[in-house]
């Protein structure tokens, strides 16, 4: 009743007989393991991902997931770029020689600081805390007529939200007094263009009206636009992250893994760029320090150049190449590491009458 | 010791202002700290800031812990584990951090003998204190600072501000712009900060910050020192070492105006078309081991291999010392890149131009050309060679051609925080306006507090 292999892996299901079933057209769930069973499109290789691209392509569910796993890649690396204690440090803080009233100091004057000292949040656990409180109640700084309270604490920086209605809270809750005011405030109310270091003349006269279609010079904003603006409440720390570049540009540029030159050859096992077959071979060979080669590997990385050139005498140029070399050319293993390689060196067999280094 | 009379004009409680301010600029990676006086009316210098690095330091090897301070008295950096109280721009650690500010500057009796010798001893309940913090904290952060101000330390005064307010009054690295005198600040200032957690970039007026303008890229020094270490480990691990790497981005590492360019200089080749390397920009730089070499250096890439061996063992060396060598090719300029382009990682956000647009693009339209006159660019990443060169040609080549624009990095980028603290710190008038005493903090609550510092007045 089949009606051929699947496109994809599923798990085996076996359709239990039972008492009634009838004898009817339809199908049933085959489970294909390998690409072996399809000869049609069997290149011979077991390489999973290359198998999953010639039989038929992936659905847009895994084409999501694989990007999604693909993005928590990239975000992990850029926390750990951005990471302030570089390994987890415990470092105690030595007690002071000599310090006369010992205990108390060390532990805080008040309540309040002696639970400040002793805290050990970490900025991750205020920031959330914030969005918390912002997403239960409106923002607690001060602002006592808190903006609407259908303004979810979001994460989307602010360039790239969508204009919502103007909220209340830009504007300052109580209006300044006179003698208060710090002596910058004042000069709102003189001349803007007088003390200007920039070469714009007759900004004063400038108005909505004046239509000059050679030089259109836009409105300086009004001593009330300014007061709005310096009034307004401090973004929250999400708000004001940087937003993506806009669309359309090009996409991010790829280096090589090994050497930082652009990346023109990307590796179908894991996803590596490199620049050169040079240094793919580099790559490969997990950094000079263990010496450890099997033929399979040469056979992809050889196909992997084989989509690059389409020359199959390429191919065979390349695995004799690289038979040779492994056979015969060894390198002293010195102190390098490449951490690409590092955790996945365990998952090589060798193959019979090679031994490591 | 001598004290204003209380003007009668200012809203200050009747308590008055100490004479001496102590401004501490609390950043990420140093902490700069000094002195000045509205008495006093010699000019102020950069010379009366101190730098103390603001990290606790454990070295494996001397087994001792270096905090604040102590690090200058440090032999040997290898393999030295940092700790920071500082946070993405912000004190989260107060253990920490007291730890380093009672060695760094406040009169503590064993002590003494280190605060006589930078001058930077006080006492906190005669000193005013003007503090410093990266914008857009987290009102708790904002909340548990004030506390420890006053509560902790007990400063008699104090004024909590964001950092890129304070140069404002710093003086203005343009030439053409008429120097004012302290305690005025300059009308309009785009300012980019470029420090060690993250880089801001604030639009300025008359030094107060217009906060719907504020936007921050995540890339700053420390990320730069990371993805450093990261292209050198693929050759030499250096994942534990930061304070070289550190050293070694300072030395080496500049900001290329054309990126493609440079990239092809630096590359070997493929197999079938092997090239020179251009020795110009490929460098080797020699490792510290602390004992012979205690500074690492760089000369240009000796390209005869043997060389390399036999300088690891001693041979052919001055004074037959081993030298390790490092060779920096394309890391020299792909990681200040990152700033440019921060996609190279595939971080999601727009570049340094990019940010300085969006943040342009939360200002009304009459004030966009004001602002792209008047870019000053401080901050310890802004020290890179060719900084400041690339974001003007990129912010040229984004904005209409009909604009000025001005870019200009500060004279010290660093300490220019501190100078703008300074000056402010030296008219009475100024200082006056903003000050808040521990009576006023007891009588109001920290919520008020809050509200004064941000710049909003009444209940």
């Amino acid at each position: 009743m089949a009606t051929g292999p699947l496109r994809f892996r599923t798990p085996h299901i076996e359709e239990l007989p039972i008492a009634q079933s009838r004898q009817s057209a339809g199908f049933a769930w085959v489970a294909v393991s390998t690409a072996h069973d399809d000869p049609a499109k069997n290149w011979g290789t077991t390489n999973r991902k290359r198998a999953r691209a010639s039989l038929g392509g992936q659905t847009e569910q895994q084409k999501e997931a694989l990007s999604a796993r693909v993005q928590r890649e990239t975000e992990r690396k850029i926390k750990e770029l951005n990471s302030d204690n570089s390994r987890d440090v415990v470092i105690d803080i030595a007690k002071k020689p000599g310090s006369s009233t010992g205990g108390a100091f060390k532990a805080g004057k008040t309540t309040g600081t002696k639970k400040i000292l002793a805290s050990g949040k970490t900025f991750a656990h205020y920031l959330d805390d914030e969005e918390a409180e912002i997403a239960r109640t409106g923002r607690r700084d001060g602002d006592a007529d808190a903006p609407a309270a259908a303004q979810r604490a979001s994460k989307t920086p602010l360039a790239r939200r969508k204009p919502r209605a103007d909220s209340s809270a830009s504007h300052s809750p109580a209006p300044s007094a006179g003698p208060m005011a710090p002596p910058p405030i004042p000069r709102l109310q003189t001349n803007d263009s007088s003390v200007a270091p920039i070469p714009l003349d007759g900004l004063d006269d400038d108005d909505d009206e004046e239509e000059d279609s050679e030089d259109p010079l836009p409105r300086m904003p009004t001593a009330a636009e300014m007061e709005a603006l310096l009034n307004a409440p401090p973004l929250t720390y999400n708000q004001v992250r940087s937003a993506p570049p806009p669309a359309g540009l090009p996409p991010p540029r790829r280096f090589c893994d090994t050497c930082g030159y652009w990346g023109r050859v990307r590796c179908m096992k894991c996803g590596a760029m490199t620049c050169s077959v040079v240094l793919e071979d580099v790559r490969l060979s997990g950094s000079r320090k263990v010496f450890v080669r099997w033929q399979a590997l040469g056979a992809y990385s050889a196909l992997a150049y084989h989509d690059f050139t389409g020359s199959i005498w390429t191919i065979v140029n390349m695995r004799i190449t690289k038979y040779v070399w492994t056979q015969y050319v060894q390198e002293e293993p010195t102190e390098t590491v490449f951490p690409h390689n590092e955790d996945r060196r365990h998952d090589r067999a060798l193959p019979e009458g090679l031994s490591p280094g | 010791m001598a004290r204003q009379k209380s003007l009668s004009t200012t809203a200050i409680s009747p308590n008055d202002l100490a004479s001496r301010t102590l401004i501490l600029d609390n950043g990420a990676h140093t902490i700069k700290a000094g002195f000045s006086s509205h008495l006093s009316s010699t000019p102020i210098s950069t010379t009366a800031c101190h730098v103390i690095p603001n990290c606790i330091a454990r070295s494996t090897r001397d087994r001792r812990t270096y905090i604040g301070p102590e690090l200058t008295t440090c032999a040997d950096f290898g393999d030295l584990a940092y700790r920071r109280p500082v946070e993405k721009g912000y004190v989260v650690n107060w253990e920490g951090e007291k730890a380093i500010w009672e060695r760094g500057f406040l009169a503590n009796a064993a002590n003494a003998a280190n605060n006589d010798e930078s001058g930077l001893g006080c006492d906190p309940a005669e000193t005013n204190l003007i503090l410093t913090e990266a914008p857009n904290a987290p009102i708790s952060l904002q909340r548990n600072a004030d506390e420890m101000v006053f509560e902790e330390f007990n400063f008699g005064a104090y004024y909590r501000t964001i950092a890129p307010a304070l140069n404002a009054y710093a003086p203005s690295p343009f030439p053409s712009t008429t120097a004012s005198p302290a305690g005025i600040p300059l009308e309009c200032m785009l300012l980019i900060d470029a420090g060690h957690s993250h880089t801001t970039i604030t639009p300025l007026y008359h030094g107060r910050p217009l906060h719907p303008a504020i936007r921050r890229l995540e890339i700053g020094g420390k990320t730069l020192t990371n993805r450093l270490k990261d292209l050198i480990s693929r050759t030499f691990d250096v994942h534990r070492e930061d304070h070289l790497v550190e050293e070694i981005k300072e030395d080496v590492c500049y900001v290329s105006p054309s990126f493609t360019r440079d990239l092809e200089r630096t590359w070997k080749g493929g197999r079938y078309d092997g090239r020179e390397v251009d020795s110009s920009v490929v460098v080797d730089y020699v490792l510290p081991d602390y004992e012979h070499i205690k500074r690492g250096f760089y000369r240009p890439h000796d390209t005869d291999v043997m060389n390399l061996r036999n300088r690891a063992l001693g041979i052919g060396t001055e004074t037959g010392r081993r030298e390790h060598v490092v060779t920096l090719g394309n890391e020299r300029f792909t990681v200040p890149e990152l700033l440019f382009t921060p996609s190279d990682i595939g971080m999601r956000q727009a570049g340094l131009c990019g940010t300085v647009l969006q943040s342009l693009d939360a200002l009304p339209e009459g004030l966009r050309q004001a602002y792209l006159a008047n870019v000053v660019v401080v901050g310890g990443t802004s020290l890179l060679p060719g900084f400041v060169e690339r974001l003007e040609s990129e912010l040229r080549a984004a904005v209409d051609e009909a604009t000025v624009i001005r870019v200009a990095r500060a004279e010290s980028p660093v300490k220019n925080v501190w100078m703008g603290g300074a000056r402010l710190a030296a008219d009475e008038a100024a200082l006056r306006a903003v000050m808040i005493t521990r009576q006023e903090w007891a009588e109001n609550g920290e919520g008020w507090v809050r509200r004064r510092f941000v710049g909003k007045k009444g209940r």
